[in-house]
């Protein structure tokens, strides 16, 4: 997130628990390129299958509630399937954020708000993210590139209006969120 | 510091020596040359190719598919985008067998293919957020009009509703130049102003048109352009050029080989031609041992000679005198001349001459030496 090696080692320095926690699982303690491998080690143990929805595709009807049922049903028609699709329920394409609407507007933007520009440079690529995937939604709060969605609640009005040109009912915000809810999956043994 | 002196004979040796080293590295460079298509080279450049293919044929049909609705996601996208990715990094490593000019070659071609791959893999990006946008809103704008249509005075739903087939067919492959047709009906809509109740308004419903009327176009040109990307030609081009490469270089390697079969074929001959030789004079050395010791034998069985009892001298080096080059100085001679003969005096001492190339005729010298002893001694006599 813009950080340099230096000032992220300063701040993980500053937590004893950490610092040990290095020491004890690589001999040089804490360097960069160790808070890289554990990152990278983290991220490949991200396999987090047999979420509730996996079993419901697999014919567990029963697995949904009614309500989470609505909320997949919901998902679909409102279009959100249009940009989360695919085996991780999106994180396979770009799209820009705020094509209803700008949602930049009236507000103070900074470098970061650019996105996907600031790596090509390319103005058809201002404000343009990539599309995540909504698997462990729920758990990976707050939300968008600067986290200015604290519940999943807050980040699905915000991608019906600016990306779907729609307002939610409560009702169907609640589905959804219902229906988020199931794509948690199974943490690995070891994590949980 | 002594100097070293070079004779005759060394220099033989050193042309000798040099010529060998000389056909010894010409054979172990033809050898490499002749040995330098690899065939594991060839096979993983040629299935690097293969695989772009191939990868660029499953993504264009996903693109077509994509576009057509038969496929909802983009999973199949991504991963034919990023196996052509994965294959580029193969794709720069140019065999080495490949001669200077087919490499210069290929790298230009591969260096345009690469640039195409990422001209269309930047199409695919924009067709995929262009595509998503637009599957939203054609998707969308029916069912809401039909929502609104409920709520709207009879004239204005009426427009509205013709409004919304027309642009409806549009995005059916309908005439583009209907999309400034239909920007100027939204245009009037806008200027309508209706106004009704509800979470639903007409103008959501007119963003979602313009999203319609400026995407429809891009989508479908964008499909038609990843269909008709130069990658493939491309591909084609490269393909041709590393075979001819290749093919250029198979040839070279096989002159090479041509090559070191003559000059094996050379060698070989060389070394039969060398050992007739050495079996040549060490025939001829075999008669002259045996002529001498018939000679010596008849002398010893003429008379006692000066040395007869003696020992036989060592060192004959040291021991020719210098107005007789054949006549051992020990007291107690044998009386036999020095061995290969041509011995002179330096410092006072008895030293054997080169004999440089003549060598070869060592056994004639031998022969000669010892018909001049057998001469002297009978004038002794």
């Amino acid at each position: 997130m813009g950080s340099r090696w230096a000032q992220v080692l300063s701040r993980l320095e500053q937590d004893a628990a950490l610092t040990a926690a290095f020491s004890q699982a690589y001999p040089d303690g804490l360097t960069a390129n160790n808070v890289a491998n554990a990152l990278a080690t983290f991220e490949r143990s991200l396999v987090t299958v047999n979420s509730r929805f996996d079993r419901y595709l697999r014919g567990e009807k029963q697995i949904l509630t009614p309500v989470e049922i609505e909320g997949y049903r919901r998902f679909r028609e409102f279009g959100c399937i249009s940009c989360h699709q695919g085996a991780l329920v999106g994180g396979n394409m770009y799209q820009k954020f705020g094509v209803l609407s700008d949602y930049f507007a009236n507000r103070p933007t900074t470098r970061r708000d650019l996105g996907r520009f600031n790596v090509t440079q390319r103005e058809v690529d201002k404000h343009v993210f990539k599309v995540p995937s909504l698997r462990n939604v729920a758990r990976t709060g707050p939300y968008f590139h600067d986290g200015s969605a604290d519940t999943l609640a807050q980040a699905i009005v915000i991608m019906a209006r600016y990306q779907l040109g729609r307002e939610l009912a409560e009702r169907d915000i609640a589905a959804i969120v219902a229906f988020l809810n199931t794509l948690t999956g199974e943490l690995p043994v070891a994590s949980r | 510091m002594a100097r070293f002196n070079f004779g005759p004979q060394h220099g033989h040796r050193l042309r000798l020596g040099l010529g060998f080293a000389i056909l010894l590295a010409l054979v172990t460079g033809l050898f490499m040359r002749a040995d330098e298509v690899s065939p594991e080279a060839h096979y993983a450049y040629m299935q690097s190719l293969r695989r772009i293919q191939q990868a660029d044929v499953e993504l264009n049909a996903a693109a077509v598919a994509s576009y057509a609705d038969l496929l909802q996601n983009y999973d199949p996208l991504l991963r034919r985008v990023q196996a052509i990715r994965s294959e580029q990094s193969q794709l720069i490593r140019i065999p080495s067998s490949l001669s200077t000019i087919s490499q210069a070659r290929l790298r230009l071609m591969v260096g345009k293919l690469l640039a195409s791959q990422q001209a269309k893999e930047d199409d695919i990006d924009r067709f995929q957020r262009s595509n998503a946008i637009l599957r939203n809103s054609e998707f969308y704008l029916p069912h809401a009009t039909e929502t609104l249509l409920t709520t709207l005075a009879a004239p204005d739903a009426r427009a509205f509703e013709h409004f919304v087939r027309h642009l409806l067919g549009f995005t059916r492959g309908g005439n583009p130049d209907v999309a400034e047709h239909l920007t100027a009906e939204i245009k009037h809509f806008r200027q309508l102003n209706i106004q009704r109740h509800g979470p639903l308004t007409m103008n959501q419903l007119l963003v979602h048109a313009e999203l319609i009327i400026a995407h429809r176009p891009e989508v479908n040109a964008l499909v038609e352009r990843i269909m008709h990307s130069s990658a493939a030609a491309l591909h084609e081009e490269v393909t041709r050029v590393y075979i001819e490469g290749h093919e250029q270089a198979l040839r070279l390697a096989g002159y090479y080989s041509q090559l070191l079969y003559l000059v094996s074929l050379l060698l070989a001959a060389y070394v039969i031609y060398a050992l007739f030789r050495i079996e040549d004079d060490r025939r001829q050395l075999a008669d002259a041992h045996r002529d001498l010791a018939e000679r010596y034998e008849a002398q010893r069985r003429a008379g006692p000679g000066r040395g007869r009892a003696a020992p036989l001298c060592h060192g004959v080096y040291q021991c020719c005198r210098g107005d007789d080059d054949y006549r051992c100085q020990f007291p107690n001679c044998c009386g036999q001349p020095g061995f290969f003969g041509n011995f002179r005096l330096r410092d006072g001492r008895c030293h054997r001459a080169d004999t440089g190339r003549r060598a070869q005729y060592l056994p004639l010298l031998l022969v000669r030496d010892q018909y001049r002893f057998a001469e002297r001694t009978a004038a002794r006599k």
